[in-house]
């Protein structure tokens, strides 16, 4: 979680005592080191004193990496004379071990003297650049990122956050050439994309804004961090239609650069909070066996950490190794009632095997946890309508949309609901409210389509549109659902013939790829089709999506 | 249009010629002034959720005398016995209050209060009261001798939740003021678990969104709750702040909702009583990045001169203050993040924040209120939980801000959990004072010294077809340095709200040219030639009835 860490950094930064020389200097200074004699770097002025801070609430295995970086450090200031360009080195890892471990008032003047001592090492100045940052303290990070550009001009991660504080300062004209130079070196560069995209909207470019924030997300679909400031340019280039677009689609998120050294800190720690953050790493790049072990190992480190061995749950789960996730995860709720997420796992475990009940009684709990747990709502919601309980469910679904009303799924799980309540208005009304609200999502649209084309209810049948949707859809991509609403839709146009057609190619198909569980409901309805008759199921029981 | 010269109407004062920068500093005379108030906010272990939002300020004129008085909300013990200890304080005139809580009315009560507004909504020419509480909140009706009523039962008013912040406005513009409550969240202590292990405080995420409420004024002391018919029954905020501006100039009150983690809210007037958000097509529900911030306190007004409102917003620790700069066309830009004013309050927590031209140089400068909230909510962020010292930043005339805090005087820069803020000249000399509140700690009153080197104009609006306090009633002031615009405005500010009486800075400026009103009713008044350093009283009916001797 960068986020909370430099949130956590900042606020430590700002409670520390104040240090000698912390507010004054810049990078430049720390770097006009003499070289003595015997090859030790003289500095010009003395090193700040580095004094270790209250350790009272740091883990054992924290405070001991801390203390085994500080004791060589406190020999270095107990000699009394410069020292030597090497001990460079051990400054800048307490510094590490200290930043890693959120105690940025102790790690500033730590970072500052391995800097003063090794100036053309580019850690130290990057490091305290992103202290600086982290605090608010926009000049000073600008002048450390500066100087780590200087020993490293084509280092991406240097470029990209350098440009971020020149925009966070205001100043365009600085932060263009530095997103422009990181895009040249590193063409694949997405955050080096959404700098520029972000100079051209300081500076109200909206067309080549608007034109960069497209090719982010024709990239990376998944750039969410896009959407928002795109969908800002299209309403300042009068396209309000294409902004609602985007500005549906926001998310609280960011564009950030590959950034090692920070990665390094990360890792740093022998703590159950450094295996958790390898197992989150080892997660992301789907290696869950490296996952297993990282978590395993942090557990060893803390047992009690509920949300570690939540983690570990996660983790057998996604190897395949069901059972004893099962047991993972039962332990982490059972240590710790008050942690939505293993209950919310336990009822995705429940609900995966059919066992609806169980699996509502665990996304309850859920919620009991963490009332605002939207997911484990949705969830909720889908175990009891497929446990016979669709009134309890729309109430569910409901309480959903009023939290999130942008939440689609919430929306047709409610439609669905109200469909095995055969209260098929209401379903299509929601159907159609959900549609307006998200065009372009294919659940939604096929759902509409299929009840157009067989509801009981002839007030809420609409054939002709049904088929017009259906073969919108059918442009998109193909399958047996899809196949069966078109059938159904054309026999609600009268057009019986192409319908029991079409039916036939389906149930020729299902048997080639051996669906023989939905024979049996193609098979009647080609019946129906044969007869001159239309479809009047939507969806058999148990079948509603 | 009436319009009349008043050259000469009031004294020429000692206003400075060079229309430099002043330097305002401002001093501590809560002591000296008689104030003795301490917000309480029943904290004893429970931790339920509204004990972290303090309690707000109001300016108002309990005698109709013209001079600003105070009412501090407060807190209360939850479940026990015994009255709520607002502070009610009347101006002695003298640069002192007197403390008139006793017998006001306002004592006696047991509720839990947050914030208020003030307005006369039944035009009988005294000041009354609406108090935002955990329960709906109250209308204390001003009976005219200093002395109020709580009419709430009869009138329709308060049957909300918990709400923080509220405003008045004519939205119909029938020349009777009507109410917007900005509820906060769906909360009540039987619902309230509190979160973590041991239960803490939990953060606004756990709490559902509710719709605000909108009361019509019908006249007859009684109010109709027009929320569903006026659009606005979408449970989708969490209200902090409540600023009423015409973003569009359409000449219908609108009104910015600042809420909290979900996007802040612009709900725009359509002159038929719907009001339709448009704050996300406007660009002013979320930070520049596309993210909800805390949106607290809020205000609008032209800061820029550019004959538009732009709007503020106080938010949380390295979330900077929103200052949304008008950009036309109905869009807003945020321009803090490139002035002194993202940088300067990047490592604030603000509560109530404001407009006002402090050192009268017809420029409005900014001030923020700011402090943390609680050692268990701001576990991840232990700066979140300090007291704070509050910002000033200096408006510099060309769009940008100086963080002139430092130079405010030590009394002003001294840190504390501060909530509420409101400003009014207590003292009569022409400048804006300030008033704050703490969270569980002691209000206080800083007087402006020095704002007054340059000159000013006070104006004060009494309405006969529009609202009696010419609530929404805009002012345009034209002088040799430019032009300025100012609205009589309720709200704003956090849990609080500011004195009516407007004041326009104008420098080194000689003379105001042009002085247009134009109220909610329509109709408009002009006057010119006006003498700086004049408290002008202008009349709906009447024009210009005189030159006043209150601030």
């Amino acid at each position: 979680m960068p986020a909370v860490r430099g949130r956590r950094l900042a606020a430590l930064l700002l409670l520390a005592p104040a240090l000698p020389g912390w507010a004054c200097g810049g990078a430049d200074s720390s770097a006009s080191g003499m070289r003595g004699r015997d090859g030790s770097t003289a500095v010009e002025r003395p090193l700040e004193p580095v004094v270790l801070p209250d350790l009272a609430q740091i883990s054992d295995s924290v405070r001991e990496q801390i203390e085994s970086r500080w004791r060589p450090v406190d020999s270095l200031q107990a000699a009394g004379r410069a020292p030597a360009a090497s001990a460079a080195e051990t400054y800048g890892a307490l510094g590490m071990v200290l930043m890693a471990a959120e105690l940025p008032g102790a790690a500033v003047p730590a970072f500052r003297n391995a800097q003063a001592l090794a100036p053309a090492e580019v850690r130290w100045p990057y490091y305290l650049a992103h202290l600086h940052r982290d605090a608010g303290a926009l000049d000073e990070a600008a002048d450390r990122f500066e100087a780590a550009l200087r020993l490293q001009p084509d280092d991406m991660a240097v470029l990209v956050w350098l440009g971020d504080v020149r925009l966070a300062q205001g100043d365009a004209e600085a932060a263009e050439p530095l997103f422009a130079r990181a895009l040249q070196l590193y063409p694949d560069s997405l955050s080096a994309r959404f700098g520029l995209a972000r100079v051209a909207l300081m500076r109200e470019e909206f067309e080549p804004a608007a034109r960069g924030l497209e090719e982010i997300l024709e990239l990376e679909p998944a750039a969410t961090a896009a959407h928002y400031p795109l969908g800002q340019a299209y309403l300042r280039l009068g396209e309000p239609e294409r902004a609602q677009e985007h500005l549906r689609q926001r998310e609280a998120a960011d564009i950030r650069p590959a950034d090692p050294l920070m990665a390094a800190l990360d890792r740093l720690l022998e703590s159950a909070q450094a295996y958790e953050t390898r197992g989150i790493e080892a997660l992301n790049r789907e290696d869950w066996d490296g996952a297993v072990a990282a978590f395993r190992r942090g557990l060893e480190m803390d047992p009690d950490d509920a949300e570690l061995r939540h983690r570990l749950g996660t983790a057998l789960y996604l190897r395949g190794d069901r059972g004893t996730a099962r047991t993972e995860l039962e332990q982490a709720a059972a240590d710790a009632p008050e942690l939505p997420q293993a209950h919310y796992s336990l009822g995705v475990l429940l609900q995966e095997e059919g066992r609806h009940r169980e699996a509502a009684e665990r996304f309850a709990a859920a919620l009991r946890a963490r009332s605002s747990y939207t997911e484990a709502r949705l969830r909720l919601a889908d175990s009891l309508r497929r446990s016979n309980d669709p009134e309890g469910a729309l109430a569910q679904y409901r309480q959903a949309s009023l939290v999130n009303p942008n939440l689609v799924e919430a929306a047709f799980g409610e439609a669905m609901a109200l469909v095995v309540l055969r209260r098929w208005a209401a379903a299509r009304a929601r159907l159609e409210q959900a549609l307006e609200a998200y065009p372009d999502d294919a659940g939604v649209a096929h759902a509409l389509a299929r009840l157009l084309a067989s509801a009981p209810d002839g007030r809420v049948r609409d054939g002709a549109r049904a088929l017009a949707m259906a073969d919108r859809l059918a442009s998109r991509g193909r399958n047996l659902d899809l196949g069966e609403t078109m059938a159904m839709a054309l026999a609600e146009v009268g057009a019986f013939d192409r319908a029991a057609a079409l039916q036939r190619d389906l149930i020729a198909g299902a048997a080639r790829a051996g669906l023989a569980g939905v024979s049996g409901r193609l098979q009647e309805n080609l019946r129906r089709y044969e007869r001159g008759e239309a479809c009047r199921t939507p969806w058999p029981d148990g079948a509603v999506p | 249009m009436v319009a009349c010269a008043v050259l000469g109407a009031g004294g020429s004062g000692a206003g400075g010629q060079t229309g430099a920068p002043t330097a305002s500093t401002f001093t501590d005379v809560t002591a000296q002034a008689g104030i003795d108030f301490t917000h309480d906010n029943g904290a004893a272990g429970d931790h339920w959720y509204p004990e972290l939002f303090g309690g707000g300020i109001a300016v108002l004129d309990l005698d109709g005398d013209g001079w600003p008085d105070l009412l501090f909300v407060n807190g209360r013990r939850w479940g026990s016995a015994g009255e709520t200890r607002h502070g009610l304080f009347r101006n002695n005139r003298d640069g002192t209050f007197a403390d008139v809580f006793a017998g006001s009315g306002l004592d006696g009560a047991e509720i839990y209060g947050l914030g208020a507004a003030v307005a006369d909504y039944d035009n009988d020419g005294h000041d009354d009261i609406f108090l935002t509480t955990v329960d709906g909140g109250r209308l204390y009706r001003n009976a005219g001798n200093g002395t109020f009523r709580d009419v709430s039962a009869g009138s329709g008013v308060g049957d909300g939740g918990f709400a923080v912040s509220a405003a008045w406005l004519d939205y119909d513009r029938d020349g009777l003021v009507d109410l917007f409550v900005g509820n906060y969240v769906d909360w009540s202590r039987e619902t309230d678990t509190g979160c973590g292990n041991p239960p803490g405080y939990c953060g606004p995420d756990a709490y559902r969104p509710v719709a605000p409420t909108l009361y019509r004024n019908v006249g007859q002391g009684r109010f109709e709750d027009v929320t569903a018919l006026a659009g606005l029954d979408d449970p989708t905020d969490k209200a902090m702040g409540v600023a009423v501006l015409d973003y569009d100039a359409d000449g219908w009150p609108d009104v910015f909702v600042g809420s909290d983690r979900v996007p802040a809210k612009l709900y725009h007037n359509d002159g038929a009583g719907r009001f339709v958000d448009v704050g996300l097509r406007a660009g002013v529900s979320l930070s520049e990045r596309g993210r909800a911030r805390a949106n607290m306190g809020v205000d609008a007004a032209d800061y820029d001169r550019s004959g538009r409102p732009d709007i503020l917003v106080g938010n949380f620790l390295h979330e900077m203050l929103g200052l949304y700069r008008d950009a036309g066309d109905g869009f807003y830009v945020d321009a803090a993040p490139r002035t002194a004013v993202g940088r300067a309050s990047f490592q604030s927590v603000t509560w109530a924040v404001f407009f006002l031209d402090v050192d009268l140089d017809g420029h409005l400068d900014i001030f923020a209120a700011n402090g943390g909230t609680d050692e268990s909510q701001g576990m991840l962020d232990s700066r979140a939980r300090l007291s704070q010292p509050p910002l000033l930043l200096r408006n510099q005339g060309d769009g940008t801000f100086e963080d002139v805090s430092r130079a405010a005087g030590e009394a002003f820069g001294r840190p504390a959990m501060g909530r509420g803020a409101a400003y009014a000249d207590f003292d009569g000399d022409g400048d804006l004072d300030l008033v704050l509140t703490a969270l569980n700690g002691p209000a206080r009153l800083l007087r402006n010294d020095g704002g007054d080197r340059n000159n000013w104009l006070r104006v004060r609006l009494t309405g006969a077809g529009s609202n009696r306090r010419g609530i929404g009633a805009s002012v345009r002031l034209t002088s040799p340095s430019g032009e300025q615009r100012r609205t009589v405005r309720s709200g704003s500010s956090y849990a609080s709200q500011s004195e009516l009486t407007l004041t326009f800075g104008l420098g080194a400026d000689p003379i105001v040219e042009t002085l247009e009103v134009t109220w909610p009713s329509g109709v408009t008044q002009r006057f010119t030639d006006i003498s700086p350093n004049t408290r002008l009283v202008i009349d709906e009916a009447a024009g210009l009835r005189r030159s006043a001797s209150a601030p």
